[in-house]
């Protein structure tokens, strides 16, 4: 009976050193881990940052106003005559052409 | 030695208590203060800024967007060479000398911001100069792909009282709320070296960014709009001019110009007065281009039918008044599609005068005229109706042709969609879509406001307003193979209690295609020197655009 009692004491206090030891070695790891942090944070805000003016790049040159300068430029107009396809005759004006 | 040894144990006892004293106070009483005291060292508070949301057209393509920028500042403490700095960043930022100079004169001062929203290229050539003392502070500006298009609706951002961006005028004002987010906030403890200690104390409150809103606005019609507004104006030698574009079955905001405009990027660069939007800000009287409203009205109620004649045998007298036709001619017995087509106003007195001053009054108001039109721009006003009581007869009879009344160009639009669309009264609306930081879309959907005009009368008023472009005075201008429904309009600008003889405010408003109507479309030029007539200022801006527009509805002429 004594011996059980002691080796449940034994158990408890074994294991409580075991959760001790384990905290610490958390805390330890990842207390001086901020400095990781820090470098990943300006890394992801650099991506931001490109992504930011990459979006601000592709909104400029797709702009409505340099297509039409760009579209002058490699000698596109716009059209001065709209012509209009028509849709197929009723049967009974088969002998007209029809588009 | 028993007395030795109770002194002893006395002041054992006395130092013990004090110690316990001492620490009771320190870690008691003192507790909050030293918390506080500690965590300044230890614990770093930012704040997270949120992103104002983007604006979208109609196809997704961004009309604002964030750009980065930044608030350069100064320590003055750290500044070496102030004569350098100065002098550098008057160049760079094209602000005097003696401006920054101002700033630094008080001399306890650790920290001066000197120009706001930077842009990123010249923070890099400031940067690439190495001087000390010169700080930069993230602080985006608003970015517009399409320069000033849409200026007046978009509206712009500045600053409020304490410093923060504020939207104001148009969608930026209006939906400020919903586009600036709110900032969060993160408190962590930090070591010596500023690096976040991760299993230190951590208080995080997520910013939340701004909406992201889709308007109904296209793009490519608001350029094309916007092109020949400001080629028309120049044409006529005006003060200005507008065009609205909806879309008549929902009440969608299509295009939305005002001439001149402002480039809402360097709003700061304009005049105050610009900013307003005149489509939905100021008032004008529609002339002639009323008279479908009334003519409308008539029918509906079955006081005039479709073969009505009228006798249009020379001027009308009412009290003092004459009221005569624009161009003093008389046809005699006419039809009411030809009121229309000779824009006669003594015509129009009739209809109006069968139509009877009450129900004049009852579908003037129906129409929405007198109230706002809830469209979702911050600076709408409306002119207030004159009460009942103040009607004279004169005032029935000129409202009948459009003069004695005030409207808002967008009130006028939107009652003419009415009878494009079949009769019903429709909440004109520029968002459709505003985009949740979840990712989930709320969608604004088109409301009727009600039920004005029956369908048949509709179609007639609709075909009169076609001859009217057929036969009236437009009839060599309009772009042949389309049924396009339109009326002219030219009033005289009301001016300190009398009409001004020369300067008039030249309209044209309608709608195609007659069979399925894709755009109601309104164009004022105001004030043209060229000619006072909107048959030969406005209608051909009206037309110049409605050509183009068939093209990109991809729209055959088939008449």
């Amino acid at each position: 009976m004594n011996n059980k009692i002691i080796a449940t004491n034994l158990v408890i206090i074994f294991i409580t050193l075991l959760i001790a030891f384990f905290h610490l070695f958390v805390l330890n790891r990842y207390s001086t881990s901020g400095e990781k942090l820090v470098s990943l944070s300006s890394e992801t805000e650099e991506l931001e940052k490109e992504n930011a003016r990459l979006t601000q790049k592709i909104a400029s040159v797709s702009a409505l106003s340099a297509i039409s300068v760009r579209a002058k430029e490699i000698g596109l107009t716009s059209s001065s005559q709209i012509v209009s396809l028509q849709s197929p005759l009723p049967i009974a004006f088969s002998s007209r052409s029809s588009l | 030695m028993g007395k030795r040894l109770s002194l002893v144990f006395v002041t054992v006892i006395f130092l013990f208590i004090l110690i316990v004293v001492k620490l009771f106070f320190w870690q008691v009483v003192s507790f909050d203060k030293l918390k506080g005291l500690a965590e300044q060292q230890s614990v770093t508070s930012l704040t997270i800024p949120a992103k104002r949301g983007a604006i979208f057209a109609t196809d997704n393509t961004p009309l604002t967007i964030n750009q980065r920028a930044f608030l350069v500042y100064l320590e003055p403490l750290k500044i070496k060479n102030i004569n350098e700095v100065v002098s550098t960043l008057s160049k760079e930022l094209d602000i005097p000398t003696a401006s920054i100079s101002s700033k630094l004169k008080e001399t306890n001062l650790v920290w001066v911001p000197i120009a706001h929203k930077v842009e990123e290229a010249k923070v890099e050539s400031i940067k690439s100069q190495k001087l000390t003392g010169v700080g930069f502070m993230d602080e985006p500006k608003r970015f517009y792909p399409e320069a000033s298009m849409a200026a007046h609706l978009l509206g712009f951002v500045g600053k409020d009282s304490k410093g923060d961006d504020q939207g104001y005028f148009g969608i930026e004002g209006y939906y400020d709320e919903q586009l600036r987010g709110r900032n969060g906030v993160l408190r962590q403890e930090t070591d010596a070296r500023g690096n976040p200690i991760l299993s230190g104390k951590i208080e995080d409150i997520s910013a939340v960014n701004g909406r992201d809103l889709t308007l109904t606005l296209d793009k490519s019609i608001q350029y094309v709009v916007e092109k020949k507004l400001k080629e028309g104006v120049e044409k006529y030698s005006a003060k200005g001019g507008t065009v609205t574009i909806l879309d008549p079955k929902t009440g969608a905001v299509l295009a939305m110009a005002a001439y001149p405009s402002y480039d809402e990027g360097k709003f700061y660069n304009y005049k105050g007065d610009l900013y307003k939007n005149p489509v939905v800000a100021s008032s004008y009287e529609p002339g002639s281009t009323f008279k479908v409203l009334i003519m409308a009205a008539a029918l509906n109620e079955g006081k005039v039918k479709p073969d009505t004649k009228y006798n249009e045998e020379g001027p009308i007298k009412i009290d003092k008044y004459t009221i005569e036709t624009w161009n003093k001619k008389y046809h005699g017995e006419i039809s009411l599609s030809q009121i229309l087509e000779y824009s006669s106003n003594v015509g129009m007195v009739f209809v109006a005068k069968a139509l009877g001053r009450d129900l004049v009054l009852d579908y003037i108001e129906r129409l929405g005229f007198g109230n706002p039109t809830d469209v979702d721009l911050q600076e709408e006003t409306s002119p207030e109706l004159r009460p009942k009581d103040k009607w004279s007869e004169i005032d029935y009879a000129t409202a009948s042709f459009g003069q004695g009344i005030a409207l808002t160009p967008l009130q006028m639009v939107r009652a003419v969609a009415a009878i494009a669309n079949g009769g019903k009264l429709m909440r004109p609306y520029i968002v459709k879509s505003i985009k949740q930081n979840d990712g989930k879309v709320i969608y604004i959907r088109p409301k009727v406001e009600r039920n004005i005009f029956k369908k048949e009368t509709t179609s007639i008023v609709s075909e009169m307003m076609v001859s009217a472009v057929d036969n009236g005075e437009t009839k060599y201008i309009k772009p042949p193979g389309y049924k396009i429904a339109g009326k002219t309009g030219t009033a005289q600008i009301a001016i300190a209690g009398h009409y001004d003889t020369e300067k008039t405010i030249a309209s044209f408003v309608g709608f195609a295609p007659l069979d399925d109507p894709k755009f109601v479309m309104l164009v004022t030029i105001q004030e043209p020197t060229t000619s006072p007539w909107g048959s030969e200022t406005a209608a051909p801006v009206f037309f110049g655009i409605a050509k183009e527009l068939f093209s990109y509805f991809g729209i055959s002429p088939n008449y």
